[in-house]
């Protein structure tokens, strides 16, 4: 279950999967072409795809060795990419469609650096995948004492949260998915129109039946959000395997990712109203990985839903902290006078222009602007609040999409602090805690400048807490 | 290198930034008066003393203000600056972060004898430029820096 000196290929099945994964993109302009009697020129071009597929696997070999990961891989340019194992953030074992019919897996190698982008072994038999992951996230702990991952016995896995379809299909029709119908439905819609004769007909269906489309849309898009979450999050398991906590889930595409917790950045628990009202939220995890287009080396959406007081605990399980401490303390009243004004002059200040011509509406849309600005100002203050000790700062903020973020000190790499003019006279201020992840910055918004300076004193680096001599006047005399 | 001690930027800088400041607003300024007298109208006029003010305001004011606001210093363990005159940003980047030190010249630079040095950590986030170095002090600024990266990072 070691590293081996010898070089692998991947599975001979390797290059008709490579083909398949790529038959949805091509699959219309193949039709296409198909039907405007060019059918020969669809079947080569097919042949030369597997072929050069082919060519491929004959010259991509791996090799595990004690340091890492190398794959050569090239006919004309050769490339040679090797991931040392103290780089590897997290390995992905993804098992796909087609993988399932095949009992192939594939494997992807998450790294930290910007712009690099996670290695993928497509096409892996089950056993040899297992060996990856293993070996890799072993090797990362095993290379600071020795330098050969040796034959441990893997750690039984202690499940730590299951997600059953009942919670899943809430959380997708709770969440921002079940937009995706309506959306989809107003786009396709206007492009109907165009081709509809008689409108009036159209318009005199849609008044009589308008109660009826109504509730069967909202049926509809809570369906679809409903299949989105369980297609994407079925099966949903979070366990502890020794230091690393592990994710399965997935539906048609079977994925089981390991998260090593010391190389999480940040962690983030968040909740929508409606959420906060039924009592789910999520938690999405910063890695120093790169995130490729298909999302793979993606940790959003790290935990999709769940309730909130099962997840609350697991917000420590991911920072790697015993207990998260309350962000207890609030931020000054001037943050609360400063979030209204804001707002006001975004809903208040534009009624300005209809005055002279529309006085009343002006007036009637000023006051409503008015509320809503105080309103929303307000409720957002209150939702202002931050806290921490040696370890962790905590940072909650957002009334509509609540937000708490739980930043490691010791991942913190820079500090800055801004201040607006506005801010400057209300002794108020933006703290940044810059951190190497995709979100790479943790903000501590409108935070008192004592706030500041008292929550940069629990921090373990005294260099961070410098940021205060150099700004708010202070330092450069 | 001297720590502790807040600094400004070198004088140089100022002419740096007042010829790229000039590289933008005179060919605006110029488009603006040829319209102007092709077209004749008092309209174009104004705006072409608009565009003088906001230009002198760009070359000269602005700058000024800029140079102003600027501090860095070498601290025990980080480099800390400190810049802005709408925004005030202040950044402390601890050496032992620092994964990267680049030097920059663009033409106006080279023109006047000036560099910039770029720091970089393991965050997209951070953001700590210093401008205005003279060429002559940047090697000699960044061998310090990378070496107390390396001794901090040992350490």
């Amino acid at each position: 279950m070691g590293p081996d000196d010898t070089p692998r290929r991947l599975h001979p099945l390797s290059p008709f999967l490579g083909v398949i994964a790529m038959a949805p993109k091509l699959a219309l302009p193949a039709v296409i072409v198909f039907a405007s009697t060019a059918g020969r020129l669809v079947i080569a071009a097919g042949v030369l795809l597997l072929v050069w597929h082919l060519a491929a696997y004959w010259r991509t070999w791996y090799l595990l060795s004690p340091d890492g990961l190398i794959v050569r891989s090239g006919w004309f340019q050769r490339n040679e990419r090797v991931i040392s194992l103290d780089r590897v953030q997290h390995v992905e074992v993804v098992r796909s469609l087609r993988h399932r019919v095949t009992g192939l897996r594939a494997v992807h190698v998450s790294v930290a650096g910007n712009g690099a982008p996670p290695l993928v072994l497509d096409a892996i038999d089950a056993e040899e995948a297992r060996r990856i992951q293993r070996v890799l996230q072993l090797g990362r702990r095993l290379s600071d004492v020795t330098a050969a991952p040796c034959d441990v016995p893997p750690p039984p896995p202690a499940p730590l949260l299951h997600l059953g379809l009942g919670v899943l299909a809430l959380g997708g029709v709770t969440g921002a998915a079940v937009l995706v119908l309506p959306v989809f439905l107003a786009v396709g819609w206007d492009e109907l129109a165009g081709y509809v004769d008689d409108e009036a007909a159209v318009d005199r269906v849609l008044s009589q039946n308008a109660v009826v489309l109504a509730v069967g849309g909202l049926v509809m898009a809570a369906a679809v959000a409903a299949g989105l979450m369980v297609l994407r999050h079925y099966g949903f398991t979070l366990s502890r395997v020794g230091p690393d906590l592990r994710i399965d889930r997935g539906l048609l595409e079977r994925r089981s990712s390991v998260i090593p917790v010391r190389r999480v950045q940040s962690v983030q628990l968040s909740a929508n109203l409606v959420r906060r009202w039924v009592g789910l939220a999520t938690i999405d995890v910063e890695l120093a990985a790169a995130i490729d287009h298909e999302g793979a080396g993606s940790v959003d959406n790290t935990v999709p839903v769940g309730a909130r007081e099962l997840l609350e605990p697991l917000v420590a399980e991911f920072a790697g902290v015993v207990v998260v401490p309350m962000a207890a303390e609030q931020h000054p009243p001037a943050a609360r006078r400063r979030a209204v004004t804001r707002r006001a002059a975004v809903l208040v200040m534009p009624w300005a222009l209809l005055a002279w011509s529309l006085p009343l509406v002006a007036l009637a849309g000023a006051a409503a602007g008015g509320a809503a600005a105080w309103f929303g100002g307000a409720r957002w203050w209150a939702s202002l609040r931050h806290g921490g000790d040696h370890s962790v700062l905590v940072t909650e903020s957002g009334w509509f999409v609540f937000h708490r973020t739980v930043q490691p000190w010791a991942k913190v790499q820079s500090v800055s602090l801004r201040q607006s003019p506005g801010q400057r006279r209300a002794g108020l201020c933006h703290l940044d805690l810059h951190i190497a992840a995709s979100r790479s910055t943790t903000r501590v918004r409108d935070v008192g400048l004592v706030q500041a300076a008292a929550l940069l004193a629990c921090a373990p680096l005294p260099a961070l807490s410098n940021v205060l001599a150099t700004g708010a006047g202070g330092g450069a005399g | 290198m001297d720590a502790d001690e807040w600094r400004p930027l070198h004088p140089g800088i100022v002419s740096v930034w007042r010829a790229g400041a000039m590289l933008v607003v005179v060919p605006v300024l110029a488009a603006l008066l040829v319209i102007a007298i092709l077209a004749g109208q008092w309209l174009w006029w104004m705006v072409v003393v608009l565009a003088g003010v906001w230009s002198t305001w760009m070359v000269s004011a602005r700058v000024g203000l800029r140079y102003r606001s600027w501090r860095y210093r070498f601290g025990p363990e980080s480099l800390e600056l400190r810049r802005g005159v709408w925004w005030h940003v202040a950044t402390s980047v601890p050496y032992h972060r620092i994964q990267q030190v680049d030097v920059n010249q663009g033409p106006i630079q080279r023109r006047f004898g000036m560099v910039e040095l770029r720091l970089r950590t393991a965050s997209a986030g951070t953001d700590c430029s210093l401008p205005g170095v003279p060429q002559a002090d940047a090697d000699e600024l960044r061998s310090w820096l990378a070496a107390r990266a390396e001794r901090d990072d040992g350490a």
